[in-house]
C-alpha cells in the first residue's frame, strides 16, 4: 500500500541523502511524480464512473420519477439534467464545475451536493477518528504484550481475535445493540442523533457504531503488531541491545517497535481506508448518516453529481493517507530515507 | 401498480417504491437479521393484536416514528414522492381534494366540497372548501388548485398523477370562475376522474407558485412542517387551524432507521411508536409483545404474473385457461407469504371489493389444465421463462413458490434474474412472461393502465374491443350503481380474454406501541395522522 514502492529503485541507491541539494531535488520530484499519478488516478476512476453511471438516460429517468414515467417525462427529464448531450461533454462540464467548486445538484435535482455530501464525511470522518482512537492503541498494547509473553495467553487470544474477525458485522452490530441499547438501555437504538442531537446524545449516538468497528479492526492490527514484534525481538539488533545493557522496556519500544511499526504504518492506512469508506453495513445498521450509505445510495441510483464527489472526496483522503504514510515510514526507517548505503 | 403508483423496485414497505440500492444489504442484512431476532427476540404467540383499547382521546404527544423505506433524493413535492418516508410527511402536510374510500373508492369531501359533472361527464366543476388558510396564514383558494392541476399536466415537473389526468385534459382545460370555484373541461368523458385522481397520494394540492423548499413550503393540512432532513428524519408540528379539527398530537418526529432488524429493536425497545411496514419475515418478531401491536392491511397488493399473447406459446387461450388451471392459489399463499393474504380469481381487485364479480371463484383443476395443454399441442408439458428480481421486495418469493406450484402440471418454469433497477427498463413490458405488482385501484383506471387499446403497460399485447367499449360506457355512465354492474362486467370481460395472472392479494403490515391509538393506515397507502392520540 505504501506509495513509495511506485519509485524506482535505482533513485534510493544513488548518492542522494536529504540533506543535500540534490537528495532535496530528487524527494521533491519523486514526490510530484508520486501526486501527478494519483491525481490521474482519481481522474480515470471518476472518467469510469461517471460513463458507467449514465448509459441510460431512460433508466436515470425512471430511477427518480418512477417506473411509469411518460416518453414526455422522460424526454423534458433528460433534457433538464443535459443527458441528451454526448456523454464526453457531459463529463467535461461536471469536471469543470466540480473544480471549481460547484458539485452541482443532485440526480432529483432536490438538493445540492455539497451540503449533503460534507456533514455525511464529516460524520464518516468522526466515526473513524473515535474508533481508531481506542482500538489502535488498545491492540498494539495488546500485541506488545503476548509477543513478548508468549505462552496460554497468546495462544488464548489469538482464538478469540480470530472468532471476532471472522463474525460478521451486522451479527456484531445487531448482538452489540440488543445488549447494549435493548435489554441496559444505556445507549440508543439508532445512532441517528450524530450531527443534530445535543452534544450529550451525540457522544452517546456513537459508541455502539464504534464498539462494533472496533471490533473488526483490534484483531487485525493485533496480529500484525503481535507478528511484526516477534519478528523484530528475535533479530540480532534486538540481541544486540539487550547485551549493550539497555533495559527491556527501551529495547522493547524504541527498538523493536520501531521497525515493527513499518507494516503497522501500512494496515491502519488500510484500516482508515476502509473504515472512510466500507462501513455501509454498520451504517445501515446502527442509522449513522454517514458516507457509505450515501455513495452505495448514489451508486444504485445513478447519481453521478453525488457519487463522483464522493468517489473524489475519498480519493484525494486516500491520497493524502498515503502520502503520510510514506512520510511516517520513511521517518521510521532510516534506509528509505535516501542515505547512503 | 404502474397508473397509481410511481413504483420502483424493492421496498418491502407498503410502497415499495425507492430504487433498491439496499436490496442487496437488506437482503443479507434482513435474512439474517430476521433468524438472529427470532432466536433472540420474543416467543412468537398467536395472542391477539386488538388491542384497540377505548377510551377518550388525550391532547398532547409527539410521536415518534421510524421508517426504512427512505432516500436521500426525497423532496417535497407530492408529485415526486418515491418513498414511504416522503408519502407520510408529505399526506400530513398536503390535503387531497377529496378522500377516497379504500374499498368503495367513494369520495368525500375534504378541500373540494361538491363536484357536479356535466351530463356526459365532459366537465367537472368543484366548489371548494371556504375558510380554509395556507401554514403560512393566506388563504386557498381556486387559483392554487389550477396551478396544482396545471403541475399534473406538466411533463417537465414529472408528477405521477400526469399519467392519470393527461389522458382526459390539456392545461387549458382548467379554468377558475371565481376564488371557491374550479372548473375542469375534459376532452373525453371520465366520470371517475376525480376518484381516479385522489386515489393517488402524489395529488396533495399545493399552493400557488411554491418552491417545495423546507424552509417555505405550505400545506392545508393537520400538520405543518417543521424541519426535513431528507434521508435521515422530518418533524412536524399540530396545525391548530386546521379546518378539519385540530389534530391530538402536538408533534411528530420521524427518523430513518434503513435496517429492519434494528427498526424491530427500536420499537421493542420503546424508543419508536410507529413504523413504516416490514417484510412478513419479521412479524413474528412483534409478536407475544403486550407494549407492540402488529397492524396488518389487509390486501396491500396483488402480484401479476403477465404473458406477451402476440407470440408462442401464450397467443393460444387454452395455454393460458391451464396456466389458471394449475395455480394452486392456496398453496402458493402459503409458501410464498405465509397465508397473508387473500386468493383471487385473476381479477385486480380484491373480494371485498364492490366491483368483484359476485360469484367468481379460482378453479384449481390438474388433470384439466394438463389436457388444455395436450390439446394446444404441448402434450409434454409447456417451458416458460419468466423474468424475476430478487431485488424487488416479495417478488422471488412469489415467483419460486409458483414455479413448485406448477411443476406438477407440466409447466416448468425458469427463472430469469435481473437486478431491481435493471428489471424495470429491461424486463417489463419486454419480456414473453414477467412479473408485476399492481395496487389497489379503480378498476378503470387499471383499465387505462394494462388492457385498454393504447395503455402504456400493457404487456401481453392483446387488445378487445368489446372492453374498450365497456370501459367507455363507464367513464360516461355518472350513475354510480349503473357502473359497478358494468365494473364486473368488464372484469370478467378482461379476465376471459387478457392473459394476467393474479393469484393472490397479500396482505402489509406495520408495528404500532400499543399506546397508540386512532391512527388510520389504509390500503391506498394513506397514512392519517390526524385523529391518532397517544394514552
Amino acid at each position: 500500500m505504501s506509495v513509495s514502492t511506485l519509485v524506482p529503485i535505482e533513485e534510493s541507491q544513488t548518492d542522494a541523502s536529504p540533506r543535500t541539494v540534490r537528495g532535496r531535488a530528487m524527494r521533491a520530484r519523486a514526490l510530484s511524480r508520486q501526486l501527478a499519478m494519483a491525481v490521474l488516478t482519481i481522474l480515470l476512476i471518476s472518467f469510469i464512473s461517471f460513463f458507467a453511471m449514465n448509459h441510460s438516460a431512460d433508466q436515470l429517468g425512471k430511477n427518480v420519477l418512477g417506473r411509469q414515467a411518460t416518453r414526455a417525462q422522460l424526454d423534458a427529464f433528460a433534457a433538464s439534467r443535459g443527458l441528451d448531450r454526448p456523454m464526453i461533454v457531459q463529463y467535461l462540464d461536471w469536471l469543470w464545475h466540480f473544480v471549481g467548486g460547484d458539485w452541482g445538484k443532485n440526480l432529483a435535482a432536490t438538493q445540492q451536493v455539497k451540503p449533503i455530501v460534507l456533514p455525511a464525511f464529516t460524520h464518516t470522518s468522526e466515526l473513524a477518528v473515535i474508533t481508531l482512537v481506542w482500538s489502535v492503541p488498545l491492540a498494539i498494547a495488546m500485541g506488545v504484550a503476548v509477543a513478548r509473553r508468549g505462552g496460554p495467553i497468546d495462544r488464548g487470544l489469538f482464538v478469540v481475535m480470530t472468532v471476532l474477525a471472522a463474525l460478521p458485522e451486522f451479527v456484531v452490530g445487531l448482538t452489540v445493540m440488543i445488549i447494549l441499547a435493548v435489554q441496559l438501555r444505556w445507549f440508543p437504538v439508532s445512532s441517528n442523533a450524530i450531527g443534530q442531537g445535543t452534544p450529550a446524545e451525540q457522544v452517546k449516538a456513537f459508541v455502539l457504531p464504534s464498539l462494533t468497528l472496533g471490533v473488526g479492526v483490534v484483531p487485525y492490527i493485533w496480529r500484525i503488531t503481535r507478528a511484526s514484534v516477534l519478528e523484530s525481538l528475535s533479530a540480532p539488533y534486538t540481541r544486540a541491545a539487550v547485551l549493550r545493557g539497555l533495559r527491556r522496556h527501551r529495547v522493547i519500544w524504541s527498538h523493536a517497535f520501531r521497525s515493527a511499526a513499518v507494516p503497522l504504518v501500512n494496515a491502519i492506512a488500510i484500516n482508515i481506508i476502509y473504515l472512510m469508506g466500507g462501513v455501509i453495513i454498520v451504517e445501515n445498521v446502527f442509522a449513522v448518516p454517514g458516507l457509505g450509505r450515501l455513495l452505495l445510495a448514489a451508486i444504485a441510483q445513478g447519481d453521478s453529481q453525488t457519487a463522483l464527489a464522493i468517489i473524489v472526496l475519498l480519493g484525494t483522503v486516500f491520497v493524502v493517507l498515503g502520502l503520510l504514510a510514506d512520510v511516517l515510514v520513511t521517518y521510521l526507517n532510516p534506509r528509505l530515507r535516501g542515505g547512503a548505503r | 401498480m404502474a397508473a397509481n403508483h410511481p413504483e420502483l423496485p424493492d421496498r418491502d414497505s407498503v410502497f415499495t417504491l425507492a430504487a433498491s440500492r439496499r436490496s442487496v444489504l437488506a437482503a443479507g442484512g434482513l435474512g439474517l437479521g430476521a433468524l438472529f431476532l427470532a432466536a433472540c427476540g420474543g416467543n412468537p404467540s398467536s395472542s391477539p393484536n386488538d388491542s384497540k383499547a377505548s377510551g377518550k382521546p388525550k391532547k398532547g404527544g409527539t410521536l415518534r416514528v421510524s421508517i426504512s423505506d427512505a432516500d436521500t433524493s426525497d423532496a417535497l413535492d407530492p408529485g415526486l414522492v418515491l418513498t414511504a418516508n416522503a408519502v407520510m410527511c408529505v399526506n400530513s402536510i398536503f390535503d387531497r381534494l377529496l378522500n377516497i374510500d379504500d374499498t368503495t373508492f367513494q369520495a368525500t369531501p375534504s378541500l373540494a366540497t361538491s363536484w357536479t359533472p356535466n351530463a356526459d361527464a365532459t366537465e367537472w366543476t368543484l366548489k371548494l372548501r371556504q375558510g380554509v388558510k395556507w401554514h403560512d396564514g393566506s388563504d386557498f383558494t381556486s387559483k392554487d388548485v389550477a396551478f396544482t392541476v396545471n403541475r399534473w399536466l406538466d411533463p417537465k415537473s414529472g408528477s405521477s398523477v400526469s399519467l392519470l389526468i393527461a389522458p382526459y385534459m390539456e392545461a387549458s382545460g382548467v379554468t377558475t370562475p371565481d376564488p371557491s370555484t374550479v372548473v375542469l373541461k375534459l376532452k373525453k368523458p371520465n366520470s371517475l376522474l376525480l376518484e381516479s385522481v385522489c386515489t393517488h397520494f402524489g395529488s396533495g394540492i399545493v399552493k400557488d407558485g411554491t418552491d417545495f423548499k423546507a424552509a417555505t413550503v405550505a400545506g392545508t393540512g393537520p400538520f405543518k412542517l417543521k424541519s426535513w432532513k431528507p434521508g435521515q428524519g422530518w418533524s412536524l408540528v399540530r396545525n391548530d387551524a386546521y379546518w378539519g379539527g385540530a389534530p391530538y398530537l402536538d408533534a411528530i418526529e420521524a427518523t430513518v432507521t434503513p435496517d429492519q432488524g434494528a427498526k424491530l429493536q427500536g420499537v421493542l425497545a420503546g424508543s419508536t411508536d410507529v413504523t413504516d411496514t416490514f417484510p412478513v419475515a419479521l412479524w413474528a418478531g412483534l409478536q407475544g409483545h403486550d407494549n407492540v401491536a402488529l397492524e396488518t392491511i389487509k390486501g396491500e397488493r396483488t402480484w401479476v404474473f403477465t404473458f406477451d399473447q402476440s407470440q408462442a406459446p401464450f397467443d393460444d387461450p387454452r395455454v393460458i385457461e391451464a396456466i389458471r388451471l394449475a395455480t394452486d392459489r392456496e398453496t402458493l399463499l402459503k409458501t410464498s407469504f405465509q397465508g397473508h393474504g387473500t386468493v383471487v380469481a385473476d381479477v385486480p381487485v380484491p373480494t371485498d371489493s364492490p366491483f368483484y364479480p359476485s360469484g367468481l371463484k379460482p378453479e384449481y383443476d390438474l388433470a384439466k389444465a394438463k389436457q388444455l395443454l395436450a390439446d394446444a399441442g404441448h402434450p409434454n408439458g409447456l417451458d416458460i421463462e419468466l423474468s424475476t428480481s430478487s431485488g424487488v421486495a416479495g417478488m422471488s418469493d412469489i415467483a419460486q413458490a409458483w414455479q413448485q406450484v406448477v411443476k406438477e402440471a407440466g409447466i416448468n418454469v425458469k427463472l430469469k434474474e435481473y437486478t431491481a433497477s435493471t428489471y424495470w427498463t429491461k424486463a417489463w413490458l419486454q419480456t414473453p412472461a414477467y412479473q408485476d405488482y399492481w395496487h389497489n385501484n379503480l378498476p378503470t383506471v387499471d383499465f387505462d393502465a394494462f388492457y385498454r387499446k393504447g395503455a402504456s403497460w400493457n404487456g401481453t399485447h392483446h387488445e378487445d374491443p368489446s372492453l374498450d367499449a365497456l370501459a367507455e360506457q363507464i367513464l360516461a355512465t355518472t350513475d354510480a350503481a349503473k357502473r359497478t354492474g358494468l365494473m364486473q362486467q368488464a372484469l370478467l370481460e378482461a379476465r376471459k380474454t387478457f392473459s394476467y395472472l393474479m393469484p393472490l392479494f397479500v396482505d402489509a403490515g406495520y408495528a404500532r406501541a400499543s399506546k397508540v391509538q386512532g391512527l388510520k393506515w389504509n390500503k391506498l397507502g394513506s397514512v392519517d395522522f390526524s385523529r391518532a392520540w397517544i394514552a
